[in-house]
């Protein structure tokens, strides 16, 4: 168990920077995630800690130590990959015992067996010990891969997109499984992935990655809520975000597509400033659907995709779109005339400019 | 779909008759040698041949042994002829001859086994680790390097035969197992290094990764993770070196007399006192060809996979 900090990381490929001066610290005992699209620099973040690749600047710390100059097999951190990398040649059993075998460790006997039916139990493939590791499901295969860490008791955990390889179900499922584990551990766990819903449901904190910068780290709550850029907020939420541009009259926000006026609460006047033209940002959850003309911003449902507990809906309104959650019981269907409400306080507004929320 | 299924059921045949066409025509020549070694000596050269023969292991005895053919008129006493062995009768009762000594098949048969067994280690040995060298890391000029080791195989190696004859002269390779083995190890590795280089392509590196991040070494992860998955590739590798050498017949026959000689280069020289012994160059050719088929069929789980050159994912 230790922490991890990392101070003005760079990291170039020929042409490429692939990390611009990252700062990141990870506390003891948490489960961090680095989210973001491909390209971001989630896994190059992940092998410069793992010693896999090296940075061209800036410092590695692994609790007080300088890990920089240290060989991956020296760092004692374990890493687990998207692409399980169980070895072929060797069965579950030997796969699990691997890298207790190495002479950096000099363990006993008695010790590797005991600490690899311990993995065994925690992950509930002591009946796989003698299978090969061709003949394991996709679950059973990132099992022993997640096994393949947990002997070690290593100083950090590192998660390679652990679980995209998997079908939707079993995702789901390992997902829970793994943040209780994390929960029973107490260990330190890096985990890297591209899907928010991963993100939102593991983390205890979350830094949000693009194009090799850090845009925001926060808990889930606070990167869903308040989110910093337009490129959180857009990334992370299903359905995405609203971002519209707006302008600022006097008092009032008006959204030229949409053709209509909201007034800004005395916060946004005041964050907004002089400046005339902004992004306007509402999560589909807050906008609110009625049917039929009721006073507010009149509009038809365009397309409708039911996702089981709830409609998400397309509202056609003067030039624009609006998205919008609804109830499935409202039974709105295509062509339906409804009327939206926003709320204003619930909503974002973003310079049109740097992308950057105005609070 | 029934019809489909005939259709598919009349192509299945089809194959399986070509194939078996196929096999007999590339058996002809295997059958014929072998045929010809258990002849008996009277009736090798007999036109038209004898179908049905009693098998003799006559020519085998030749192979052997050297020997000296009794004078005309010349004819051994009863007393001699019970000291004989039965190797002996037969070739009394073959050729009239006596044997003098062990012919020099063991000696020969020695040579390539030592040189083609040397020459196919130290060529997968090498090659391996060439081959992990360029696959993993950044060499400069890789393209050229492997361009290069590449253009030793692109002459003829009859060309150079000259050149090599007068440099192992000089240096005193001639007539040594060390001169061959060094040569076909030279020839051997580039193909070496080409074949295993796609192997070893193929492994992913993360398997490589984890291992490392697992603790352990370069050399290490190299032993026990990238040895074990490439075993198909270096068994391709081998057989194919191994024939290579084992086959080679033109340096062997200009640079080696006496001490280093292999079979290939040996076994055109069977004439006897009596003609051209037919016979025994049968014999000896089965006897040549043994080593690289149970080294084929040993391997040839790995050999079905290594001949696509690792064209197939696993």
């Amino acid at each position: 168990m230790a922490e991890l900090k990392l101070k003005g990381i760079t990291k170039r490929f020929e042409n490429v920077t692939a990390l611009k001066n990252l700062n990141l610290e990870i506390k003891d005992g948490e489960f961090f995630v680095l989210l973001g699209p491909t390209g971001a620099g989630k896994t190059t973040t992940l092998r410069c800690i793992a010693g896999l690749d090296y940075p061209e600047e800036g410092e590695i710390f692994l609790g007080e130590d300088l890990v920089n100059s240290m060989i991956p097999a020296e760092r004692n951190v374990a890493m687990v990959f998207q692409y399980y990398t169980l070895y072929p040649h060797l069965n579950v059993r030997e796969n699990l015992e691997f890298p207790l075998r190495s002479k950096k460790r000099n363990l006993s006997d008695d010790e590797i067996d005991k600490r690899v039916l311990e993995a065994a139990k925690i992950l509930k493939i002591e009946d796989k010990l003698h299978q090969k590791t061709t003949e394991l499901s996709g679950g059973e295969m990132q099992r022993v891969g997640i096994g393949r860490a947990i002997v070690r008791k290593p100083r950090l955990f590192l998660m390679d997109e652990p679980l995209s390889n998997l079908d939707a179900k079993l995702r789901e499922g390992m997902r829970s499984e793994l943040a209780r584990l994390h929960i029973d551990m107490g260990e330190t766990f890096l985990y890297v992935t591209h899907d928010q819903i991963e993100a939102m449901t593991m983390a205890d904190r979350v830094a949000v990655m693009n194009e090799g910068e850090i845009l925001q780290i926060g808990t889930p709550d606070d990167i869903y809520n308040t989110p910093e850029t337009t490129f959180v907020a857009s990334f992370v939420g299903s359905p995405q975000i609203n971002l519209i541009a707006a302008e600022v009259k006097g008092d009032y926000l008006n959204i030229p597509i949409l053709g209509i006026n909201m007034n800004l609460t005395n916060n946004q006047k005041f964050s907004v400033g002089n400046r005339r033209e902004v992004l306007f940002g509402v999560r589909p959850e807050d906008v609110e659907v009625v049917k039929g003309n009721d006073n507010d911003h009149l509009s038809h449902v365009y397309f409708k995709q039911s996702m089981g507990a709830e409609d998400n809906l397309n509202l056609k309104c003067g030039d624009g779109m609006i998205r919008a959650l609804v109830e499935p019981h409202l039974k709105m269907k295509e062509g339906d005339e409804v009327s939206f409400s926003i709320d204003i306080q619930r909503s974002h507004i973003f310079d049109i400019n740097s992308g950057k929320a105005l609070r | 779909m029934a019809e489909s299924r005939r259709e598919k059921g009349w192509k299945h045949h089809l194959i399986v008759v070509t194939l078996i066409v196929i096999t007999i025509i590339y058996m002809i020549p295997l059958f014929y040698i072998v045929n010809t070694s258990f002849r008996p000596w009277k009736d090798i050269k007999q036109y038209p041949p004898k179908l049905i023969y009693q098998p003799s292991i006559g020519s085998y005895i030749r192979i052997f042994t050297a020997r000296s053919v009794l004078a005309p008129g010349v004819e051994l006493s009863d007393e001699e002829k019970a000291g004989l062995n039965w190797a002996g009768r037969i070739v009394l009762r073959d050729t009239n001859e006596r044997i003098t000594r062990l012919g020099d098949l063991p000696k020969r048969y020695l040579n390539s086994i030592i040189i083609s067994v040397s020459a196919t280690l130290i060529t997968v040995i090498m090659g391996t680790m060439t081959a992990y060298g360029f696959s993993r890391f950044k060499v400069p000029g890789a393209g050229n390097w492997l361009f290069f080791i590449l253009s030793t195989r692109m002459l003829p190696p009859v060309v150079v035969v000259i050149p090599i004859f007068l440099m192992y002269r000089t240096i005193g390779l001639n007539d040594s197992r060390l001169g061959l083995i060094l040569l076909y190890t030279a020839f051997n590795v580039s193909f070496a290094v080409w074949v295993l280089k796609g192997f070893i392509d193929e492994i992913p590196r993360e398997y490589e990764e984890a291992a490392m991040v697992d603790g352990y070494t370069r050399w290490e992860v190299f032993r026990k993770v990238v040895l074990p998955q490439s075993v198909t590739g270096i068994a391709a590798t081998a057989v194919f070196v191994f024939i290579f050498s084992w086959n080679e017949y033109a340096f062997s026959f200009l640079l080696t007399r006496k001490t280093a000689q292999t079979v290939p280069a040996w076994l055109p020289y069977q004439m006897g006192v009596l003609g051209y012994d037919w016979g025994a160059a049968a014999a000896g050719s089965v006897l040549f060809l043994l080593p690289a088929m149970i080294l084929t069929i040993l391997l040839r789980k790995h050999l079905v996979r290594g001949i696509s050159f690792g064209a197939i994912r696993k």
